[in-house]
């Protein structure tokens, strides 16, 4: 008796000290936890290849920002819808948006209802992300996308409704996301779903999601799927696609550096590593841009060496970095180390986080200096932005709030939620106002210019001619001082270049694999 | 000491024991009915809550697999996971590709699953312990990346699921419940998996308490004197890693069932761990331990993480206790993730307070209750009449397994008394410490 009394009261201090060690150090992981959220994508990358989402690729970096076109802070924007509002919504039955986009509500469930979620003094919400294990820091973007609500609903709401965000756990795991989307289907209680984080994730639920006519919009990952208007109608994603992504770099080379002709690509082999080199392709069509060697790598390849072997004998004057995770910076040092073949290296967004891919390589003695990427978002903790009316009205909020500001995940947390008030308000103009059907309408009849964004960036969705909110950026190019081991700064390389409009829907993105020899995931199947 | 005490071969006994498992039975049925009654406690009536049920019928078929290999034949295997996740990679590959009915899958993932298990095992001939348990989490540690790498077959990274619309398993018309709506195609699930379920259960049964399982126990127990008993070890070890492979494939298929979405992180190194803290919560060494271990498995993340972000959910007291952490939890950042912290403190606590899992922690309970007293004169009535199945030793009759060794060790020895005989074996294997009841 005496025995296991005393393994009682180990048993109980052992646990209370677990809690006390997980309690605690809550506090102090508030600084590096915008580094755990590029970690998280970085290992979701190295694992789970095309599952690459560039959330956290807006992360520490710091550079000249040198744009001028101005925009308001706060909820407001600056420019105004094409249509009227009075042609779009529930007219004769049917959900009218613009660009003969429709929704016909005898296509949903018979017991589909418009009003779910919403009440005159309510409008519910659901997520699905990972808030525990080894991504669990992009359970921030909740917290983000709650601290901005929280700001809307104390400042009026949406015509005096309140946003009520639920969050649910997923792991990351699909399965999670799916038995999720389940549940909250089930529930009967909300009007949309928003940022459902990772491409899998997404792509396990969509179908369910268009079967129920339930809005599943600003999906958390670049894949160009999310503009199949045609096939998945309730479906729409955010961020900048991996797709227009290459186009972009293909758009600036062309432009600034035209004596540049011979590109050699490193291709993730999956999803992710082929929609960089389908958009590439599609966008240097026509022009005397060359792709003259491609080399993939598995997700569990251990180097690339062999890669590097063969691109240097080809010579190429442009390297193109389609790839993600620990392989940018196994890459970059490649590159680096190269003797007799120095091309100019352009890397995908996704690698864009200082701590979490250029810091490694210091320790090797290297710098990956002069790497090129795209920018699209604003840095919150770039000095250039200090005085940015928006910056500041979000650090003055979460503050007030009780929460980090320099914690960058917060911040991708802001620009979800602000499309997402956006909608809404929108949704709310439209005939028959707020509705589930609406708010889909609103999703593909975005006209803004987003505050988040870095300024001059438009964010447009019109109907069934463009599925693609975000379509610019700008390059900028990675710069390190006379101290190499310090880390550098990102320095604008070029204007912004905004292809809004230009991929259309999907089926651009498909037609564009069959043409280049790959193929584009399957959407509808 | 137990309030009351039940002598064996009475009228009350029989009603003890045939009591025990119509209610079983009936809760089992219930379920079905559940959404027309309206007393529905666990919102049972809701198709979400019906599913993850589903979701435990299908683990709790894993881990007895599992148990199968560890608890009774003693030897550590983590890469079920493996197995789990090729049976459900057949059923769904089949079912999306090539049109097959999500039934006539099973058969083909069992079978599949018993060569690779058998296969998987061989090493098992040759080593034992930890580093049979190195092994086989290998096996686990390699699946994932087999899906990845054969993406064309298994979708890769962005899963695999049917075509949109297609294979749904919908009732037919002579089930009751057809006409249930959203819950229908959940209970359908329900009643497969619950009849296939049982049927596993009941064949793992049969099979440890007959001579095959025997031979395992002397196996865990101490493989020289087995094999000087006439044991034949390859072939029983080789035996039984086959057929807990075969249990994880079908476990595999009925999570396709359940829910027709295969990735590879479903079935990678989280599932091996899980299903092994399952096994240990359950109950290692019992058969029955696969159930509540699966509800364990299930359930208790699940609550977990749904109450740190939602307390409304709560039981109403310990709403009130947890109040003041949850409130300063939700200004830290990040404390979402606390869901998982107390899942791990309830592993600990769970792990001292009931080192034989939870199926023991039970009998514990119900000997201070209830205690059913021997009766040797209808325990020889008994042996003599079913003398030629059984072995000379034991005298554990198959027929009625819940009582035999019970009453035996009750009365010579003065334990508590337990249901299953293998728990008095004194061996320990590396799951399976003798703290607890023998102290």
């Amino acid at each position: 008796m005496r025995r296991t009394r005393w393994r009682t009261t180990l048993a109980v201090g052992v646990t209370a000290s677990f809690a006390l060690v997980a309690c605690g150090s809550d506090k102090k992981t508030t600084s590096t936890t915008a580094a755990v959220a590029t970690t998280a994508a970085a290992g979701v990358a190295t694992t789970a290849g095309g599952a690459a989402t560039t959330t956290g690729a807006a992360t520490a970096t710091t550079g000249g920002s040198g744009t001028t076109a101005a925009t308001t802070a706060g909820s407001g924007s600056a420019t105004a819808s094409t249509t009227s509002s009075k042609d779009v919504g529930l007219i004769d039955g049917v959900y009218k948006g613009t660009a003969g986009f429709t929704l016909d509500p005898k296509d949903c469930p018979a017991d589909w209802d418009p009003k779910q979620g919403i009440t005159a003094t309510d409008i519910n919400l659901f997520i699905s992300l990972p808030t525990s294990g080894p991504l669990a820091g992009f359970g921030l973007l909740a917290d983000g996308q709650k601290s901005y609500f929280k700001y809307i609903n104390d400042n009026g709401g949406i015509g005096g409704r309140k946003i009520n965000l639920d969050v649910k756990d997923d792991g990351y795991a699909p399965d999670k996301t799916k038995s999720n989307v389940d549940e909250a289907l089930g529930a009967n209680k909300y009007a949309s779903f928003t940022t459902i984080l990772g491409t899998p994730n997404n792509l396990a639920v969509w179908d369910e999601t268009n079967d129920e006519c339930m809005p599943q919009v600003l999906n958390g990952t670049g894949a160009a799927q999310w503009g199949d208007v045609q096939g998945h109608p309730w479906t729409t994603g955010m961020q900048l696609d991996y797709f227009t992504e290459a186009s972009l770099w293909a758009t600036w080379l062309k432009k600034e550096h035209p004596d540049l002709t011979k590109v050699a690509e490193i291709t993730y082999n999956s999803d992710f590593g082929q929609s960089y080199h389908t958009g590439f392709s599609f966008a240097i069509k026509g022009s005397n841009v060359k792709i003259i060697d491609q080399e993939t790598h598995e997700a569990a390849a251990p180097n690339l060496d062999n890669q590097f072997t063969t691109l240097a004998a080809s010579g190429a004057q442009v390297l193109l970095l389609e790839t993600s995770g620990a392989f940018c910076t196994q890459a970059m040092a490649a590159v680096e180390k190269q003797t007799s073949w120095h091309p100019l290296v352009i890397m995908s967004g996704t690698c864009g986080s200082l701590n979490q891919f250029f810091k490694p390589l210091i320790d090797q003695g290297l710098t990956g200096k002069d790497t090129y990427l795209i920018q699209n978002f604003k840095d919150v903790n770039d000095p250039a932005n200090a005085s940015d009316p928006f910056i500041q009205l979000y650090k003055k909020t979460l503050t007030e709030q009780g929460l980090d500001p320099n914690v960058t995940t917060y911040y991708t947390g802001w620009i979800f939620a602000w499309y997402m008030e956006d909608i809404l308000k929108n949704a709310s103009t439209y005939v028959g106002g707020l509705d589930r059907g609406n708010i889909m309408l609103a999703a593909r009849n975005i006209h803004e210019l987003n505050p988040t964004l870095i300024n001059g960036l438009t964010s447009i969705t019109d109907g069934t001619k463009d599925a693609y909110l975000t379509e610019g950026g700008r390059m900028v190019k990675y710069t390190v001082g006379a101290d190499l081991k310090a880390l550098g700064v990102f320095v604008q390389a070029g204007d912004l270049i905004n292809l809004e409009g230009k991929l259309g829907t999907y089926k651009t993105v498909q037609d564009a694999a069959a043409s280049a020899g790959t193929t584009a995931a399957p959407s509808t199947t | 000491m137990s309030m009351i005490k039940i002598k064996q071969g009475t009228p009350a006994h029989r009603a003890y024991v045939w009591g025990a498992w119509l209610f079983v039975a009936f809760v089992l049925v219930y379920v079905v009915f559940a959404y027309k009654t309206g007393f529905a406690p666990g919102s049972i009536d809701k198709p979400f809550r019906i599913s993850q049920i589903n979701d435990v019928v299908a683990y709790a078929v894993a881990i007895l697999g599992l148990n199968l290999v560890i608890g009774y034949s003693g030897q550590l295997s983590l890469g079920h996971s493996a197995f789990v996740g090729l049976g459900a990679y057949t059923t769904i590959i089949l079912v999306s590709d090539h049109n097959w009915s999500y039934f006539a899958t099973i058969p083909v993932a069992a079978a599949l699953c018993f060569v690779i298990g058998m296969i998987v095992g061989l090493p098992a001939l040759r080593i034992r312990g930890l580093y049979l348990a190195i092994v086989t989490l290998s096996v686990a540690f390699v699946f994932p990346t087999l899906v990845l790498k054969y993406g064309s077959l298994t979708g890769g990274p962005n899963g695999k699921k049917p075509a949109r619309g297609r294979a749904k398993l919908d009732p037919p018309s002579w089930v009751p419940f057809h006409d249930a709506g959203r819950i229908a195609a959940p209970l359908w699930i329900y009643s497969i998996c619950m009849v296939i379920a049982i049927a596993l259960f009941l064949l793992a049964r049969n099979f440890v308490k007959s001579r095959p399982g025997r031979a395992l126990i002397a196996v865990r127990d101490n493989q020289t004197s087995a094999a000087v008993s006439g044991v034949n070890l390859p072939m029983y070890k080789a035996l039984t890693f086959g057929m807990s492979a075969a249990f994880g494939g079908i476990a595999g298929s009925m999570l396709m069932m359940n829910r027709p979405f295969a990735s590879d992180i479903q079935f990678g190194l989280n599932l091996a761990i899980f299903l092994v803290v399952g096994l240990v919560i359950g109950g290692a060494g019992t058969i029955s331990g696969a159930v509540p271990g699966a509800l364990v498995y299930v359930f208790v993340p699940y609550f977990m993480s749904a109450w740190t972000t939602e307390q409304s959910g709560m039981p109403p007291g310990l709403q009130q206790i947890t109040k003041p952490l949850f409130s300063w939890l939700s200004k830290q950042q990040g404390g979402g993730s606390i869901a998982g912290v107390f899942f791990g403190v309830l592993l600990l606590i769970a792990v001292f307070i009931l080192p034989g899992g939870i199926i023991d922690g039970l009998r514990r309970l119900r000997a201070r209750i209830i205690t059913v007293v021997p009766n040797p004169s209808w325990l020889r009535s008994r042996n003599r009449s079913t003398a030629h199945t059984l072995a000379p030793a034991g005298g554990i009759p198959p027929s009625q397994p819940d009582l035999g060794t019970d009453a035996i060790d009750a009365s010579s020895a003065g334990h508590q008394p337990s249901d299953e005989p293998e728990h008095e074996i004194s061996e320990h294997t590396p799951l399976r410490t003798p703290q607890g009841r023998n102290q």
